[in-house]
């Protein structure tokens, strides 16, 4: 059983340079024409082997913000890399991919993978940008980059496969997410009764455990009509708080 | 800017805090068309966090309270014969008396910058720096030599005392990074010896726990330092919401991991869950059986009326004082646990805020709270995304002159903004402070006190040096206030590596500075290394602080502002209340008002993964009715794809 990594992507460039359309022929390899200013879909995730891992890419779009620039900055949090997208038929859309970069440099984190797409690559003939000059610029920031086509499948794998071989090891000694918590994912408990008496055991595995409920709603409603669950534990409490008695009087 | 925007919306709203930014949600996600504004180059208003640099930007505005010159476009000519126009403020002013100290070692501390920084601007939202520079007038450096600082920093870090971000680990990445890099540096810090800032850095490294100015400001970018200081209670309201709306997907939060409490000059550790009060060290046996029976009465007190019947009219304290509880349990019990005022809380009010702190243990972990990674700054940030995923469009930097009132109907129909474009909608969303004196005049706003020190270590050392800390201190007079005092680690993302950051934050009495620096000088060292005496070695030391009052604009009727639309509502500011659950109750109401029939922030079926598809989407003209059930199910795709790439559904599967 390979082990799953999850890795955030972040993706950026201007309006219409064509980021939806990357990750839409990435994940569900379509393409649609008339994909309409990213609405709806803030993420999307694909997983892709890269050694003897799984990597896992949650693929963050910018969900229309970066149009008047106000991308926050949670944005950029804890990505393992970017994907910065230009148009080749548009010089401008270029110039302003160093500004990204900039961007990503101030927010990101440190040492995020970085990938440029030169988009839209099947419309050559009208192309403004040189390959040359991107490549330059590319090996100055030590980027990865690649001309794509969303539109004809031109080397969407292969930008992502790049970026995969870029993204280093794991480190045996990170337990992963630093305990970090993410809501939603993660087991309730019915109600302190319950955490009390358990906590007696181990109050770390209670952190862990999960239940296999896929959906936190569940959970909740459980909670909410589990006030008998909580007499009979109350039940269960005052037995147990008399059997604990004992050790208070037996340990001096 | 080449994009111009559209000038007819459902809903503006003005003000990226958390109450707007929930209210942007959820009428997004009820399919209005929304215009999400601020006029400050950063999310959130009072509630953003801000790096160092960012912060020292942020202090200088608001220390210079200088006027914005008035280069605006002419508006009259937009306005008709049969309206008015409500001018809304310019100029930000819930923010008084800043000061700031730096206490450090600040020798080399003058051309240090941020490594990557923006210098001058507040380092959030400045890819748009463009347009934000030319109006400030301000010069951004070119890219290049941001790059290149970043670049220089780099060894630096690498040299330090230790992989930097090994107890870290929130990014994989990062650590073995800065591992591998830790081999190359020393070949590399040579070249960079040449950089004057660098070197001194690297002598001071070397010795662990001295953290200098020069460090601070050069690792600004690992604060993200909170201006509203809160907690998020594990059952509150807006984790309710978070979940519920499923926006808790864009963050992540980290347990609070201790409750302290302040007696006799010592801080001590309470223990709050029947674990803690079984492991205490510092409780007798007998202590532990009242404890636990008076905690237990606490769960469910309603059934059992008769306990606490005969002291409805009396304080908590006193109550507390006829339960056969030691003064210490009392102690813990009144400030650290119920957080109530010794002076004026009932019995009834005191037994409900221990009931909901006990109700809130162990969802999470062993305390009632969580923390949002990167600070509370986070959470408006994620709503404002939500509002965006559902089309909302968001400009920072946008400052609106006026709301336009019809004159006949009295209702408000557009707004026109800082370019002279008019914007027409049916209902207006305004955060308190951008309305103007004039507004306001009748309204009688209380303050709040708020502290933030960075120090090198945390109140009560323990075996783990990353803990995140809740601490009252009662007042030292009755009557005033008590100090929240709230101590965050490194791991919490909000502060670099051995240093702390610590929040305080009281309803003031006086200015900041007056009400917080009694309590800052009793728990913490205020000299530099020189003069300090024996006693105070223990204490942590302060390297850099910096005291406001913030303006409280909860808990204000709307009848006391002159002169709204009814169509227009009001968001208030943060309150000093611990929790959220001020501002989601205010989203929420706000949101009911306007569209009673709606529900507020449905759960949401899977918006993410809206696959396109030409069948399913090709009505989608507007691109605003984007309802939700047009996503197609994924699951015939998801068995179809071969086993080399799968398309996964998000997710709640592990």
């Amino acid at each position: 059983m390979m082990a799953i990594r999850e890795l955030k992507v972040c993706l950026l460039g201007d309006t219409g340079v064509g980021k939806s359309s990357i990750v839409c022929r990435f994940v569900q390899d379509h393409f649609d024409h008339n994909i309409s200013p990213t609405i709806g879909a803030s993420f999307m995730t694909k997983t892709v082997p890269c050694g003897n891992e799984l990597h896992k890419f949650l693929i963050w779009d910018t969900a229309g913000q970066e149009r008047f620039h106000s991308l926050a900055p949670m944005y950029y949090r804890g990505s393992a890399a970017a994907v910065i997208v230009y148009d080749i038929t548009k010089q401008d859309s270029f110039h302003t991919l160093k500004k990204w970069v900039k961007e990503l440099k101030e927010h990101g984190p440190e040492n995020i993978v970085m990938a440029i797409a030169g988009n839209k690559c099947d419309l050559s003939d009208i192309r403004e940008v040189p390959m040359k000059d991107a490549k330059e610029y590319a090996e100055s920031i030590g980027a990865i980059v690649v001309e794509t086509s969303a539109k004809n499948a031109v080397n969407i794998e292969e930008l992502f496969q790049g970026i995969s071989r870029q993204i280093p090891p794991l480190d045996p000694h990170e337990n992963g997410n630093n305990g970090a918590i993410k809501l939603g994912k993660q087991t309730s408990q019915t109600g302190p009764f319950r955490y009390w008496k358990a906590a007696i055991r181990s109050p770390r595995s209670l952190l862990f455990s999960r239940l296999n409920n896929p959906n936190p709603l569940s959970v909740s409603s459980q909670e909410r009509c589990s006030s008998p669950l909580i007499v009979f534990m109350a039940l269960l409490w005052t037995r147990f708080n008399r059997s604990m008695s004992f050790l208070y009087w037996g340990v001096p | 800017m080449a994009d111009n925007l559209p000038s007819e919306f459902d809903v503006v709203v003005i003000g990226t805090g958390l109450p707007e930014s929930i209210i942007a949600a959820a009428c997004a996600r009820s399919g209005q068309r929304v215009l999400h504004v601020d006029s400050r180059n950063y999310y959130g208003g009072n509630w953003a966090s801000f790096s160092f640099s960012g912060l020292l930007s942020w202090i200088k505005e608001n220390q210079q309270k200088t006027d914005i010159c008035d280069e605006c476009e002419d508006w009259t000519k937009l306005i008709l014969e049969n309206e008015e126009v409500i001018s809304l403020s310019k100029k930000d002013k819930t923010i008084q008396h800043v000061e700031d100290f730096c206490f450090g070692d600040q020798d080399s501390a003058e051309d240090v910058e941020e490594a990557g920084a923006l210098p001058k601007l507040p380092v959030f939202g400045a890819s748009g720096a463009e347009e934000a520079a030319q109006e400030s007038e301000k010069e951004c450096p070119p890219s290049e030599s941001a790059l290149l600082e970043a670049e220089s920093q780099e060894p630096a870090k690498a040299t330090g005392t230790e992989p930097a971000a090994a107890a870290e680990g929130k990014d994989a990445e990062i650590t073995s990074e800065n591992e591998s890099s830790h081999s190359m540096a020393l070949g590399e810090s040579t070249l960079e010896l040449g950089k004057t800032e660098v070197a001194p850095s690297e002598i001071s490294a070397q010795e662990p726990k001295k953290i200098t100015y020069s460090q601070i400001v050069r690792e600004g970018r690992r604060f993200n330092i909170d201006l509203v200081s809160k907690l998020l209670y594990s059952r509150g309201l807006l984790i309710d919401l978070l979940i519920k709306s499923n926006v808790s997907r864009y963050a992540e939060f980290k347990n609070a991991t201790r409750i302290l409490a302040f007696r006799e000059g010592k801080i001590e550790q309470v223990p709050c869950s029947r674990a803690d009060v079984f492991n205490s060290r510092q409780l007798t046996m007998v202590e532990k059986r009242m404890l636990m029976k008076f905690l237990t009465f606490c769960l469910d007190y309603e059934q059992h009326p008769d306990e606490y019947q005969d002291y409805e009219s009396s304080t908590f304290a006193q109550f507390l004082r006829t339960q056969k509880l030691t003064p210490s349990l009392q102690h813990f019990i009144l400030h650290s646990i119920a957080m109530v005022s010794e002076t004026d809380c009932s019995t009834l009010e005191g037994l409900q805020a221990t009931k909901k702190f006990l109700q809130c243990l162990g969802r999470y972990g062993n305390t009632p709270f969580l923390f949002p990674l990167y600070g509370q700054g986070e959470i408006p940030q994620c709503f404002c995304r939500m509002c965006a995923v559902f089309g909302g469009i968001y400009c920072l930097r946008h400052s609106v002159q006026c709301l336009v009132v019809d004159t006949e109907s009295g209702r408000c129909k557009a707004i026109v903004d800082h370019f002279g474009q008019r914007i027409s909608a049916n209902y207006f969303i305004v955060e308190d402070s951008y309305l103007s004196e004039n507004v306001c005049r009748n309204v009688c706003y209380r303050q709040i006190s708020r502290a933030v020190l960075i120090t090198d270590q945390s109140v009560l050392n323990t075996d783990s040096e990353q803990q995140v800390s809740i601490l009252t201190v009662p007042p030292v007079d009755l009557g005033r206030p008590a100090v929240c005092i709230i101590e965050l680690c490194s791991s919490t993302m909000t502060c670099m590596k051995d240093t702390y950051l610590v929040h305080l934050t009281c309803p003031s009495t006086k200015t900041a500075r007056e009400d917080l620096e009694p309590v800052v000088q009793k728990l913490f060292n205020l000299n530099t290394e020189k003069e300090t005496e024996n006693e105070e070695l223990e204490k942590p030391r302060v390297l850099w602080a910096v005291y406001f009052n913030m303006r409280d604009s909860s808990g204000i009727d709307k009848s006391s502002y002159d002169g709204l639309p009814s169509n227009v509502y009001v968001c208030s500011g943060p309150d000093s209340a611990l929790g959220n659950d001020c501002a989601v109750k205010q989203a929420e109401t706000i949101f009911q008002e306007m569209f009673p029939a709606e529900e507020f922030c449905p759960p949401p079926p899977n918006p993410e993964d809206i696959i396109y598809d030409e069948d399913e989407i090709a009505p989608e003209e507007s691109g605003f009715d984007n309802s939700p059930e047009t996503k197609p199910e994924p699951s015939s795709e998801e068995s179809s794809s071969g086993d080399s790439s799968a398309v996964k559904k998000e997710d709640n599967e592990e």
